[in-house]
């Protein structure tokens, strides 16, 4: 964040407390206000950015808002204190749900949520000693005397910590947003196989993102203490995980602003309609659907800035020239006696076979010959059921997939695997996350030596735009892109993660004549730079001419191996695309 | 000891059986619509209340509530659809955005109900008398709630696999695409289900609203055990939202038995939960989620 | 259509009082509180806005000024509660605040209103630490769970005396406080006790449990009247013999009616009867009947009694700002409401005549002595 923002939004911490000096009911809403915009936040880092829908966030925000109200009452600890530890539990729960769900999938998040606030809630009004029950927990209003005693009144500074919480999360989220790890979770979330292609821990990366929803969530139920200063069962009720999910729909998924406005509005049109008090309830239903018919993309696309700042974002790109790029040297990649059984059927059949390093290997074979499995239990996405694939010393099976895009074995898929609402640049950046590392922690505090290696990301990303062709494109929509760049552009992130040996599952699909000839081009520059790479490919023009050595499979089981003129002379390979009985000159022809 | 059993498993199998219809209702819109209808609960307090008006306070027999309930609340969620539901479905994001949008036709109905009505409970005389065996009892009213929902999800699983309609809905529930690309109309497909859905929350509201009496706040209290159920169950899983809810009415009512009530209920859940990790994809959904 | 024949209503009897004075004054405003969109919150504010609409009529207070009820919505919530109390206080600058149910809310509300230094009369919350904050300017109408148990525990003790009791209780401080003072109270005779949460609507495995365990008593505590009226129900379709008691301070008409012929016969009690025979009571009936069409009960008279005796105090204090001196007026003063004479002690706890207690017959809350 530049310095005019920050002095921006410290004016504003300090100025809205004075705005409404003396007048406990405006700054009560304004902090109100605050705290469901930061819950709205919380629940947008799942929904909006890890695609993970929640119905039961209020877990999160009750066990928050618990917390620090059993911390003060219970441990004696001063509320403000308790308001930094309070989101630690939440936090843990979040790890917990998510490592749970984040095995599983999706669909369960939703249900865990769903239940475990039901769980909590069900807890909280059954364990009387502890929380007193449905009667509630009561904690005294936080004062502290020192801040009295500067002449602010209690809803002044508790107004501006609350505007301190919310900014310096929103600060959090935004660093993160457009750090490594935030760029990561928007990757999984369109598809966590390809993440993982790209060396993304998606597992992990998942588990953070929900320990920090979790948190945040936390943290505002902590601040919500103040404010409602009896804590029931209630603040884990369903109504409360709707809200937070529909302040952030309101407001915008995925974006920053989003859950602010949401949250304004959630606060702030109920309280204001009270002068029609009989019929708040109902026109704040009618404003609802009206915004819902009229404005589906959320609130925040009625501020006519917000979509020219998403174009700025990208043009502020090619300020660092591109660098050149080289790829270290590859070690032999070894398959041994690899067998993949799916249920009856053998997909692959106790296949050897090694890529040596700065070699362009070629893997042929007729449908349902078992080409892209073997891939895939080259790159450690399958399990073999039998034998094993070493990459040099590193063992690949049985391991997580994206460790062996860690170790620079990077596979790249048939479907273009990408994230297609965002631009081509940002989808090369992301895939630098292996390349150029960050921690959680470092993306959060970003230092000069992140931001070094945040322009060293960018100018990876540039240079590999640059190589396979598209940097004219850089800052289009990859989804508006056509089919034959989309490929390209999957290249692109793959070497982004300055690969080692690049395994590629039919480049040449779909693509026409020239854009065939321009991959086979772009092959044969990556080989000089010292890249190892296997080609998987039905185009035999392209293959024979391109690859140093081709391996044949058929029906899962290798077939012939050897440089192209070997493999196109051996009869069973020839039996094998042609069927029996079939002249020579007919496979060259086809060839 | 026998004896309790057995007037336990009676009593969770009438609750279980409200959650099921209730739960199937929504599992149904969940499963062909994609979407999350928040309204469902004011659905199932609308047939209530047409079960009230027609009864107590129109004189008419029971029987004509049920009927009446049907139509009616079929007739609401016709224009729901028409202003909440079917116009916002088909713009970007459609699925997250109905959610807001049931949300708001929820409280509309909640407020319309709240002014129209008021906040008052009411009776509704359903078939009086019971059958006693012993110290077991089943009332006239809970076995008619068994029958006839035990009908309902017989005839329904009927109409899912042996008509027209119903495959259409099956297809639609596969793949919206491929739905699409063999001529069925999609749109209308989806309000049908929509509305009988609706409808079928509605005629649960009317069968038990004599069992459990009317309120205007009862579409809320059984919306979240629905809602547990259809997650549970697999969402837009129909038997798993019929066998879940049944299970945990029986459930319910066994460990009631043992342990304090809401206690037994959040040890229900955490089991369910830790089911869940193992059967990912809900008891029973499609392994595709 | 009702509500604006009402409101018709009001204005027109606001116009004619104002006009018999003569001259406009402004009105002095007073605030309600309550969870309107229930029933219990909805027949709280039928009393208070009966109590104005009879002190208008009387000319208002404070030399003509008619009194003006605010009335906010607070849905069970504690955080609309103080957002309420907060906005009733500063931007409608009200100096007394009046009603709500839920305890919880009360306990929230009591901080705002003691930081904003302004009075709150609680109606029906009965929990005993709304009256324990310190602040002396906090009331309550309503009799507390221990002041109910004094009077009723003799009753069950010598009266009933049942071998073996069973409590179902909602899961709230009053049922919580209710199975703890039946425990007292009876020791092991309590054979069974279960709170149930105030969103089941099934009772059926509740009472079957009650029933196994061979109580003779069945203690019903809770707020709901569809709940507990629906315990009733069950208790008769499960065939349970032994006698069923309403705890103190809940029943009502309304609950009796949800229950319909299962009430036959339950014991209760409470402090007000809108059969009592009083001139005080017989005009605040045939008032509340004339404006309603129905006939009040302990809910409507707490309403109606929060806002008479807020009115009655600003006027006898001759002020509607010192909130010090109206609070001496409260509490100093013995009031005369339809329930009787009513007085506050110290702690701001009213107090009146002795629990009546009560049996349904024929679908009526009968007197009974004994």
């Amino acid at each position: 964040m530049n310095k005019i923002s920050v002095l921006l939004v410290a004016a504003v911490c300090i100025a809205l407390p004075f705005a409404f000096a003396g007048n406990a009911y405006y700054s009560g809403l304004a902090a109100y206000a605050a705290i469901l915009a930061l819950f709205g936040l919380s629940v947008n880092l799942t929904v909006g950015y890890l695609g993970y829908v929640s119905f039961g966030h209020a877990a999160f925000f009750g066990l928050g808002a618990y917390a620090a109200g059993l911390l003060v009452m219970k441990v004696g600890l001063n509320f403000w204190l308790a308001l930094v530890l309070a989101p630690l539990p939440a936090a843990a729960l979040g790890a917990l749900v998510g490592f749970a769900s984040a095995r599983v999938g999706g669909a369960y998040f939703a249900i865990a949520t769903l239940t475990t606030a039901e769980i909590l809630r069900l807890v909280a009004a059954n364990w009387i000693d502890l929380t007193r029950g449905p009667l509630g927990l009561i904690v005294p209003r936080p004062r502290i005397p020192a801040l009295e005693g500067l002449g602010l009144s209690f809803h002044q500074y508790y107004l501006a910590f609350c505007l301190i919480a919310l900014a310096v999360a929103v600060e959090i989220v935004r660093r993160l947003i457009n750090s490594p790890v935030g760029r990561s979770w928007t990757t999984i979330r369109e598809s966590s196989a390809l993440a993982e292609s790209l060396g993304m821990p998606a597992l992990r990366q998942r588990v953070i993102n929900i320990a920090l929803s979790g948190a945040l969530a936390g943290l505002a139920g902590a601040l919500f203490v103040p404010r409602t200063l009896v804590l029931t069962p209630d603040l884990f009720s369903p109504t409360l995980s709707a809200t937070g999910l529909l302040i952030a729909i309101l407001g915008g998924k995925a974006t920053l602003i989003g859950p602010l406005l949401g949250g304004l509005t959630f606060a702030i049109l109920p309280e204001a309609l009270r002068f029609i008090d009989e019929y708040r309830i109902a026109i704040f239903a009618v404003v609802l659907l009206l915004v819902v018919r009229l404005q589906p993309n959320g609130l925040v696309a009625l501020l006519p800035w917000f979509r020219g700042r998403a174009k700025a974002l990208v043009l502020q790109v090619d300020a660092d020239a591109s660098a050149p790029i080289r790829f270290s040297p590859a070690d032999t990649l070894t398959a041994s006696n690899l067998t993949r059984r799916f249920g009856g059927l053998t997909a692959v059949d106790d296949v050897s076979l090694t890529v040596k390093p700065g070699e362009l290997v070629g893997i042929i074979g007729p449908n349902g010959a078992g080409k892209t499995t073997c891939l895939s239990l080259m790159s450690g996405f399958l399990e073999p059921s039998v034998g094993q694939v070493r990459f040099g010393e590193t063992e690949i099976t049985g391991r997580e997939p994206y460790t062996a895009a860690q170790s620079g074995l990077v596979r790249t898929f048939q479907q273009t695997a990408l994230t297609p609402h965002t631009t081509v640049y940002e989808n090369v950046l992301s895939a630098t996350y292996t390349s150029i590392p960050e921690t959680f922690w470092s993306s959060l505090f970003q230092t000069s030596s992140y931001r070094e290696r945040e322009r060293q990301r960018s100018s990876l990303a540039r240079a590999c735009i640059d190589l396979v062709g598209l940097g004219a494109r850089a800052s289009d929509e990859a989804g508006s892109l056509p089919y034959g760049e989309q490929k390209m552009l999957s290249i692109a992130a793959a070497l982004a993660t300055r690969p080692r040996l690049l395994l590629l599952d039919e480049p040449a699909a779909g693509l026409n004549h020239t854009e065939a000839n321009q991959l086979s081009s772009l092959l044969r520059r990556l080989r000089e730079f010292g890249l190892t790479i296997a080609v998987i490919d039905h185009n035999l023009r392209m293959m024979m001419a391109l690859c140093d050595r081709i391996v044949v499979l058929d029906r899962g089981k290798l077939l012939a191996a050897g440089s192209p003129s070997e493999v196109s002379r051996n009869p069973d390979v020839v039996k094998a695309y042609l069927g029996p009985g079939r002249k020579k000159e007919d496979a060259r022809a086809h060839a | 000891m026998t004896e309790l059993l057995l007037q336990q498993l009676l009593n969770g199998l009438t609750q279980g059986m409200a959650y099921a219809l209730v739960a199937l209702g929504l599992t149904m819109i969940f499963g062909v619509l994609h979407v999350i209808n928040f309204a469902h609960g004011e659905f199932y307090m609308l047939g209530g209340l047409t079960a009230v008006l027609v009864t107590a306070s129109a004189g008419l027999p029971y029987v004509v509530a049920i009927a009446l309930a049907i139509v009616l609340v079929g007739a609401v969620a016709w224009v729901v659809d028409r202003i909440a539901v079917a116009p916002v479905l088909d713009k970007r994001d459609g699925p997250s955005t109905v959610l807001l949008a049931t949300f708001a036709v929820s409280l509309l109905i909640h407020q319309g109900v709240l002014q129209s009505w008021g906040p008052t409970p009411a009776r509704v005389e359903g078939i009086p008398g019971a059958i006693s065996v012993g110290s077991i009892v089943l009332g006239h009213q809970r076995l008619l709630v068994l029958v006839t929902g035990m009908a309902l999800l017989v005839s329904i699983e009927l109409v899912l696999r042996r008509t027209v309609i119903g495959k259409k809905i099956r297809a639609l529930a596969q793949s919206a695409y491929a739905a699409q690309v063999v001529g069925i109309d999609t749109a209308r497909v989806r309000r049908t289900t929509f509305i009988a859905a609706a409808a079928l929350a509605g005629l649960t509201g009317a069968l038990l609203s004599p069992v459990t009496l009317f309120t205007p706040a009862m579409g809320q209290h059984v919306i979240i055990n629905a809602f547990v159920v259809v997650v549970i169950g697999g969402m837009g899983s129909a038997t798993g939202a019929v066998v879940c809810g049944l299970a945990l009415g029986v459930l319910e009512a066994l460990a009631s038995i043992y342990l304090p009530q809401e206690i037994g209920t959040a040890i229900i859940y955490a089991l369910l939960l830790a089911a869940l990790l193992v059967r990912p994809q809900g008891l029973f959904g499609s392994a595709r989620a | 259509m009702r509500r604006t024949v009402r409101l018709i209503s009001l204005l027109a009897g606001v116009a004619i009082s104002s006009m018999a004075l003569a001259q406009t004054k402004e009105p002095i405003k007073i605030g309600v509180i309550g969870p309107t969109k229930t029933l219990v919150g909805k027949q709280g504010v039928q009393g208070a806005e009966l109590a104005a609409e009879l002190i208008n009529k009387e000319g208002g207070i404070l030399g003509g000024r008619p009194v003006q009820l605010v009335v906010y919505d607070t849905n069970f919530a504690p955080a609309e509660g103080v957002a309420a109390v907060q906005r009733l206080l500063t931007q409608d600058e009200v100096k007394i605040v009046t009603g709500e149910v839920s305890s919880s809310v009360a306990l929230a509300a009591v901080p705002v209103v003691q930081a904003e230094d302004a009075i709150y009369i609680a109606t029906v919350p009965k929990h005993p630490d709304v009256t324990k904050s310190g602040y002396d300017k906090i009331f309550r109408l309503n009799s507390t769970t221990a002041m109910d148990a004094a009077s009723f525990d003799q009753f069950l003790t010598q009266t009933v005396k049942p071998e073996k009791v069973a409590v179902i209780a909602e899961n709230s401080d009053f049922g919580r406080l209710t199975i703890d003072n039946l425990k007292k109270l009876f020791g092991s005779k309590v054979v069974f006790a279960e709170s149930y949460g105030m969103q089941q609507n099934d009772f059926n495995s509740m009472v079957t449990n009650a029933r196994a365990s061979g109580a003779d008593l069945v203690c019903v505590a809770g707020s709901n009247m569809e709940q507990y009226g629906n315990i009733l129900r069950s208790l008769a379709d499960l065939n349970f013999q032994g006698k069923r008691c309403v705890m103190p301070g809940i029943l009502n008409s309304q609950g009796i009616k949800v229950a319909g012929k299962s009430a036959e016969g339950a014991m209760s009690a409470d402090i007000y009867l809108p059969s009592m025979d009083s001139e005080a009571n017989r005009k605040f009936v045939s008032a509340f009947e004339a404006k309603y069409g129905n006939g009040p009960e302990k809910i409507e008279l707490l309403g109606f009694e929060s806002i008479w005796i807020a009115a009655k105090a600003m006027d006898k204090a001759g002020s509607a700002t010192d909130a010090d001196k109206i609070a001496a007026a409260i509490r100093e003063t013995p009031w005369e409401t339809p329930r009787g004479k009513v007085t506050f002690d110290t702690s701001g706890q009213a107090k009146s005549g002795d629990l009546i207690r009560l049996e349904v017959r024929e679908g009526a809350m009968t007197p009974i002595r004994n």
